[in-house]
């Protein structure tokens, strides 16, 4: 048994007199991976930013966080930045805002080191070159000039940790490391993490809502609700006996899937939705005062068809061009080439102000994954609900009017009397279903859900997939279903078309495609799904090395 | 870096040329005959004729936009009307008055307002933000020919320490021209500082509630050494657009505060000519006024890309 890293004692935090966290305790261990779970709000991220000392104002904590044989609680200002960067390093969720533009990665790379040890800048930059190396960005590929705008999401994530890791930090903090990128990118990212603690032997305490993710990464677990410690112990036994209720609550709606009728129907022969050889290019950069370069094909000859009432999921890894397909089948944008026709309408040749355009958006809806960001903050309900009403031919009646609004209100399981009321007193999860009564309220033939559950925690996400599937059965909704999750895709779809470098490389019932990949993209995302249950198998049937733990409870089965 | 340059040259150039043409054109419609003008009332049908010949006015009017755009070119706006001198002598006695004082006032502005705006913002809802707060909507409020006055009743008439107004030209050297420049130049600085310091504040507060400036704290570095090696610089873009505004407005948007000084600046220039219909003179400031703004747009836009990498690529 290793010396704990870290001890959390007894944490109680408020922030403006509101409880946050209440009498946490908590064990960080060197060479371990420690996951700290919970649902949003459950005071996880809280958790972290106390021990950086980073909380926002008007927090005030108080028991002990002892950091070697220091309490964080009781330091000075002036400690805690000698030991941020330095003896612990803190990796944040949004890697695309996580680093400033206006500064390359070289530099903000040996900032930390020359702040820590007083290097000079060539020994700082030498030693920032090997550490980008070790995350996996070479300087012949990644010269230390490269600004942040010129990596994607997953190299700045790396980027993010060389500047945690720079010094080698006995305790590493990663708050939901890998949940703005696609699940490739995320196995890609977790290896990196394992590699670097099992090397430098430092204490991870790994924030992640994603009980596959814990399974596959955690030796320690803590489960924390409304600032609470639930259950704490070995992650494989905890997740494997789920013996704690909020446990066992967990690990369901991770895994769930909706009951659902339209399961088992076999689709009609008729298309709703046609689309033929679909191809767009966006200009390529400018490369001199008249000169561009080559255009980018985002959709690359796509033909497929959505029959009435289906539900086709459409997975790829972020940059394959599924948003891009989803915004033209929507005719928000304009394809190259291809055809698209929808109900018997030619969509792709419509212009904005045809009648038959009103039509045909009237009958295909969206669904966005931020439904904050799609809701204007001043207007109620009532009329967001209603917006997509002015599509219809003739104006409603205000009787009418309600109606509809009600009726699509209850659809989603929401009272009547949420019309009056604003989008910021709803949570995230009430918010998602009043985006979607605002698709169904003009009884569309086509909702086209553009990653509608990933901002949501696992238990919100259970509730609004079951909300899909009701409505796929009561109102025979077809759904273009867009998801980086496989276990989304195989709860909420009977199809599944896997989307490559903007190409359909595979098509076909959603378990069979999932079971069985034929293609090496859709190979790579199954192999990179995390998976509660298989990661548990591996662990437990993974003698080699054996904790002294694991001996005696995880034998070979 | 270098195609962004000259992408930005070319529109520069582009803008140039729409714009003498819009004026020039513009000035051809106003009624008014500029031969009969400069010969009065009274003058014979001949002479005028005579003095249109001579002025070139019965070219067509493409040729002699051509010659007006080549006169140009060379550094000659013409003759004024009232006056009889070239405008380029004319414009030129006013500019060494107006772009000194700009200059001074511009200076002044920043100089006083990036520091209040960083103080403010790394002391955010302290008494001292708030109390510095309210300086700057006192700054705004403030009519500046009111405050002219009582600078010159404070620091021209009580102390003595400056000449209450007037420009004694830069012949006996820098100091005496300089002294004559500093009060216009501060009545003119406080409103454009307050301005300023405002959008500093503003735009380092939501600089510094960014991701990357955790990422920053992160890494061990204190509060300061954040504010100053992280945010500063990205919160550079709305400031450089103020102050490219700002620059263009104090050039020859000074007449209140030039005639409380008795200043001979361009202001003062511009509205003569408007009220003598000296068009050649409205002509010629008028396009020097929107060369200036383009010039200063230009280098505003160097600015963003210097502050900025993403912008460089375009």
């Amino acid at each position: 048994m290793t010396a704990p890293i870290l001890a959390i004692d007894t944490l109680d935090l408020t922030i403006g007199g509101a409880p946050i966290l209440k009498g946490v305790d908590m064990v960080v261990e060197a060479g371990k991976v420690h996951a700290l779970v919970g649902e949003s709000g459950s005071g996880k991220s809280m958790t972290a930013l106390t021990t950086m000392r980073l909380l926002p104002h008007g927090a005030e904590a108080s028991g002990t966080l002892r950091f070697g044989d220091e309490d964080l609680l009781a330091a000075t200002e002036e400690r805690m930045c000698a030991l941020r960067g330095d003896d612990i390093g803190m990796v944040f969720q949004e890697p695309m805002t996580a680093l400033n533009p206006v500064k390359t990665i070289g530099e903000q790379v040996a900032e930390g080191i020359r702040w820590h040890t007083g290097a000079n800048r060539p020994d700082a930059e030498e030693r920032a070159a090997h550490m980008l190396e070790r995350v996996g960005l070479p300087h012949t590929r990644f010269p230390l000039d490269r600004y942040p705008h010129e990596l994607s999401g997953g190299q700045r994530q790396r980027v993010v940790i060389a500047i945690a890791c720079a010094l080698r930090p006995k305790l590493l903090i990663a708050d939901e490391p890998t949940t703005a990128l696609d699940v490739v990118l995320q196995a890609q990212i977790l290896d990196l993490l394992k590699e670097l603690v099992s090397e430098d032997g430092m204490g991870l305490i790994l924030i992640s809502h994603d009980l596959g993710v814990v399974a596959d990464m955690a030796d320690d677990i803590t489960i924390l609700r409304h600032g609470v410690v639930q259950e704490a112990g070995h992650a494989v036994d905890v997740l494997r006996h789920q013996n704690h209720p909020y446990t066992q609550q967990l690990a369901e709606a991770s895994a769930h899937v909706p009951q659902w009728q339209s399961r088992a129907r076999s689709p009609k022969d008729t298309a709703l939705l046609d689309v033929q050889n679909l191809v767009k290019d966006y200009p390529g950069p400018r490369n001199g005062l008249l000169a561009r370069g080559d255009p980018f094909r985002a959709v690359d000859d796509v033909s497929f068809s959505v029959p009435p009432g289906r539900s086709v999921g459409l997975v790829g890894q972020s940059g394959c061009g599924k948003s891009t397909l989803a915004r033209i089948v929507l005719a928000l944008d304009k394809p190259t080439g291809g055809a698209i026709s929808f109900d018997g309408m030619q969509t792709s040749s419509l212009n904005d102000h045809d009648a038959q355009m009103a039509l045909a958006r009237r009958e295909m809806q969206v669904v966005f994954q931020d439904p904050y960001g799609s809701f204007n903050p001043r207007q109620t309900v009532e009329r967001l609900v209603a917006e997509p009403l002015h599509l219809e031919e003739r104006p409603l009646g205000r009787a009418e009017r309600r109606e509809r609004i009600v009726f699509a209100l209850e659809e989603v399981g929401m009272p009547a009397d949420a019309m009056h009321r604003y989008p910021h007193e709803f949570s995230g999860g009430q918010r998602q279903r009043l985006a979607i009564a605002r698709a169904i309220i003009t009884r569309p033939k086509l909702v086209v859900c553009d990653e509608p559950v990933s901002a949501l925690d696992v238990s919100i996400r259970a509730q609004i997939l079951d909300l899909f599937a009701k409505l796929n059965d009561e109102l025979g909704l077809a759904y273009l279903f867009i998801t980086h999750d496989l276990t989304v895709a195989r709860a909420i779809t009977h199809e599944v078309m896997v989307m490559d470098h903007g190409k359909i490389v595979e098509r076909g019932a959603t378990a069979d495609v999932l079971d069985d990949p034929q293609t090496e993209a859709a190979q790579r995302l199954v192999a990179a799904a995390p998976d509660l249950r298989r990661a548990i198998e591996r662990r437990v049937g993974n003698t080699v090395p054996p904790s002294p733990r694991e001996r005696g409870e995880g034998a070979p089965s | 870096m270098l195609a962004y340059t000259a992408h930005r040259l070319l529109i520069v150039l582009v803008t140039l040329l729409v714009a003498s043409a819009v004026v020039f054109f513009v000035l051809e419609i106003v009624p008014g005959d500029p031969a009969r003008l400069m010969l009065g009332l009274n003058a014979t049908d001949d002479a005028v004729a005579a003095l249109r010949e001579q002025m070139g006015l019965n070219q067509p009017v493409l040729t002699r936009y051509f010659a007006w755009l080549a006169g140009m070119a060379r550094g000659d706006f013409g003759e004024s009307l009232t006056y009889s001198v070239p405008v380029t002598e004319l414009i030129a006695d006013r500019v060494i008055v107006s772009l000194p004082l700009a200059l001074l006032a511009l200076g002044l502005s920043t100089a006083i307002a990036i520091p209040v705006g960083i103080f403010t913002a790394a002391r955010r809802g302290t008494r001292a933000d708030t109390a510095a707060m309210a300086g700057t909507q006192l700054g705004i409020a403030i009519p500046n020919f009111w405050f002219a006055l009582l600078l010159v009743y404070v620091f021209a008439v009580t102390l003595q320490w400056v000449p209450a107004g007037g420009f004694p030209g830069w012949d006996d050297g820098v100091w005496p021209g300089l002294r004559a420049l500093i009060l216009p130049a501060i009545a003119l600085a406080l409103p454009q500082a307050a301005i300023l310091a405002r959008v500093a504040r503003s735009a380092l507060l939501e600089t510094l509630a960014e991701d990357y400036i955790r990422t920053a704290r992160a890494k061990g570095l204190p509060a300061n050494r954040v504010l100053w090696r992280h945010a500063l610089r990205n919160a550079m873009i709305p400031v450089l657009t103020i102050l490219g505004l700002q620059f263009a407005f104090l050039l020859a948007g000074t007449i209140i505060i030039e005639n409380v000084f008795f200043l001979p600046g361009l202001g003062q220039l511009v509205f003569q000519a408007i009220n003598q219909r000296d068009l050649i003179v409205v002509e010629g400031v008028v396009v020097l006024l929107v060369a200036t703004v383009v010039i200063v747009n230009f280098l505003v836009d160097l600015a963003y890309a210097w502050a900025d990498p993403r912008l460089r690529r375009r």
